[in-house]
């Protein structure tokens, strides 16, 4: 069997499920499980492994190991870079989306503390040039993508904001309730990440999608008994775009 | 009651492995009040429907059955009755009340203090709630409307599991195995008292699913006492096939 070119990939080729939930309580935000054929989820989970096997940083501020997917990326992973993936979710969502992506790999260890319970309106810096497929990937050897903080004078980074948070789960052992391990969905910031409205299960080959508002209220819920894998992208707008629709200090900057 | 009118269900445990494929396999059969705590049926609701990732367009024919979902706490002071409230106040009665909901907690006996917690808690969801649920349901509907739950056969099917009549010797299912036992008796207990108003109540007593049979022959084994004239049976469904005791 060959392999296929993952950049170049038509998603309806490799979706198995064309099901997804379409969710509106507390906020508007997707899931959907068995969401990729089980063989080229199986692709995606040996890739995963691949790039993730040690060179994953400790981020302290969410008690995880991550590695950023960056300008060049080839292979599985490759696809959710590649314009169809990138087109289909922005078109999805409903955002007007600048070709900017960031991509990780995260990994938490069994027992990481529970996250905070945050919207992700973040800023997201990069560095602009020309891909094939029309994205443009974050650059961390270039400018931090969280304060856009240039390791040369003469690069000049761009701000965007992020517009839409896709999580794909991915490389975990089974789940069952009572793991841990879920994003938690809440009605406010102030809420206990233990105490959730909802919680989505990470379950391998499900997908949890939303666009990133003042109200998209998530956290990760504190693993117990096993580690959780996930690959974790955003979609970026114009700054304009969020200041005009909900002023500019609904934009939180990453401390 | 016009002939073809679907049956309406009120079903615990709807975001469970059970709760969910009864919703996605007889949302067609029922109009389900699916009640859940903090992971929902991924189902068609009046929160949710189905959407082509690839069009995103709704997909029409996917979301025209659609359950009613209550998210609760049953534990919680005052939940029960707001779901039993809430699902008559929606469609005017209740024809089949499946106790759904549990937990599975494995500890060792020996560990006194943590099996204690343990058993309290699973005896509270897996016994104590179902009971409350159904004479919460009793008092509200059922009491006063003996021709009219015979005529509709209404009923109770309580979740229970083969713990609760075999004791397994790997694992540390006692808490759990007892709080399931607990819930057969009282099925059968239920089965005596609701007999005056007409409403039956059986309870299954399954295998481990997926892992061993198909949860889709669990949850159409609901289906099958919902449709039958027994009471205060308990259905064991094996791999072996299906045995009442």
């Amino acid at each position: 069997m060959t392999t296929p070119r993952f950049d170049t990939l038509r998603p309806a080729s490799v979706l198995a499920n064309r099901r997804w939930v379409k969710n509106v309580f507390p906020y508007t935000y997707y899931t959907a499980s068995n969401v990729f054929t089980p063989r080229i989820y199986q692709m995606f989970e040996s890739a995963f492994r691949e790039h993730t096997n040690g060179r994953q940083q400790y981020m302290d501020k969410h008690d995880t190991y991550g590695v950023t997917l960056t300008r060049g990326v080839d292979g599985p992973l490759g696809f959710f870079a590649s314009r169809g993936w990138y087109r289909m979710i922005a078109r999805l969502v409903g955002i007007k989306a600048t070709p900017h992506l960031n991509i990780g790999l995260h990994h938490h260890e069994p027992g990481s503390e529970n996250g905070f319970v945050h919207n992700d309106l973040n800023p997201g810096w990069f560095v602009d040039y020309e891909s094939d497929q029309g994205t443009v990937l974050a650059q961390p050897d270039l400018c931090s993508y969280t304060t856009g903080e240039a390791t040369k004078a003469e690069i000049k980074p761009r701000r965007t904001i992020r517009a839409a948070a896709l999580l794909f789960y991915v490389a975990n052992p089974p789940w069952t309730p009572g793991d841990g391990g879920e994003t938690g969905i809440y009605r406010q910031g102030s809420d206990d990440p233990e105490r959730p409205l909802e919680a989505v299960p990470p379950i391998n080959n499900s997908i949890l999608l939303f666009e990133c508002t003042p109200w998209s209220f998530h956290s990760f819920i504190q693993n117990r008994r096993t580690a959780r894998n996930s690959l974790v992208m955003w979609w970026h707008r114009e700054p304009a775009e969020v200041v005009r629709r909900w002023g500019a200090d609904s934009i939180i900057d990453y401390r | 009651m016009p002939a073809g009118v679907k049956r309406v269900c009120l079903l615990t445990g709807a975001g469970g492995t059970l709760g969910s494929a009864f919703c996605q396999f007889f949302a067609s059969r029922y109009q389900i009040a699916a009640v859940f705590r903090s992971r929902p049926p991924h189902v068609p609701s009046q929160r949710r429907w189905l959407v082509d990732p690839v069009t995103g367009s709704r997909r029409a024919a996917a979301n025209h059955h659609r359950i009613f979902e209550i998210q609760s706490d049953l534990t919680k002071p005052g939940e029960i009755d707001r779901v039993v409230d809430m699902t008559l106040a929606r469609f005017d009665r209740i024809d089949l009340l499946v106790n759904g909901a549990g937990v599975v907690r494995d500890v060792p006996l020996l560990d006194s203090d943590r099996f204690e917690q343990a058993f309290t808690e699973q005896l509270l969801v897996n016994s104590i709630l179902p009971h409350r649920l159904a004479a919460n349901v009793a008092v509200k509907f059922w009491r006063g409307r003996s021709p009219a739950n015979l005529r509709r056969n209404r009923n109770v099917v309580n979740v229970s599991s083969i713990s609760g009549l075999v004791v397994y010797h790997k694992g540390s299912r006692a808490a759990y195995g007892t709080s399931k036992a607990a819930m057969n008796f009282l099925s059968c207990a239920m089965a005596s008292e609701f007999r005056r108003f007409g409403v039956r109540v059986n309870a299954v007593a399954p295998t481990t699913f997926p892992k061993l049979i198909p949860t889709r022959r669990v949850a159409s084994a609901i289906v099958g006492l919902d449709r039958g004239k027994m009471s205060g049976r308990i259905l064991v469904i094996r791999q072996s096939g299906n045995r009442y005791v």
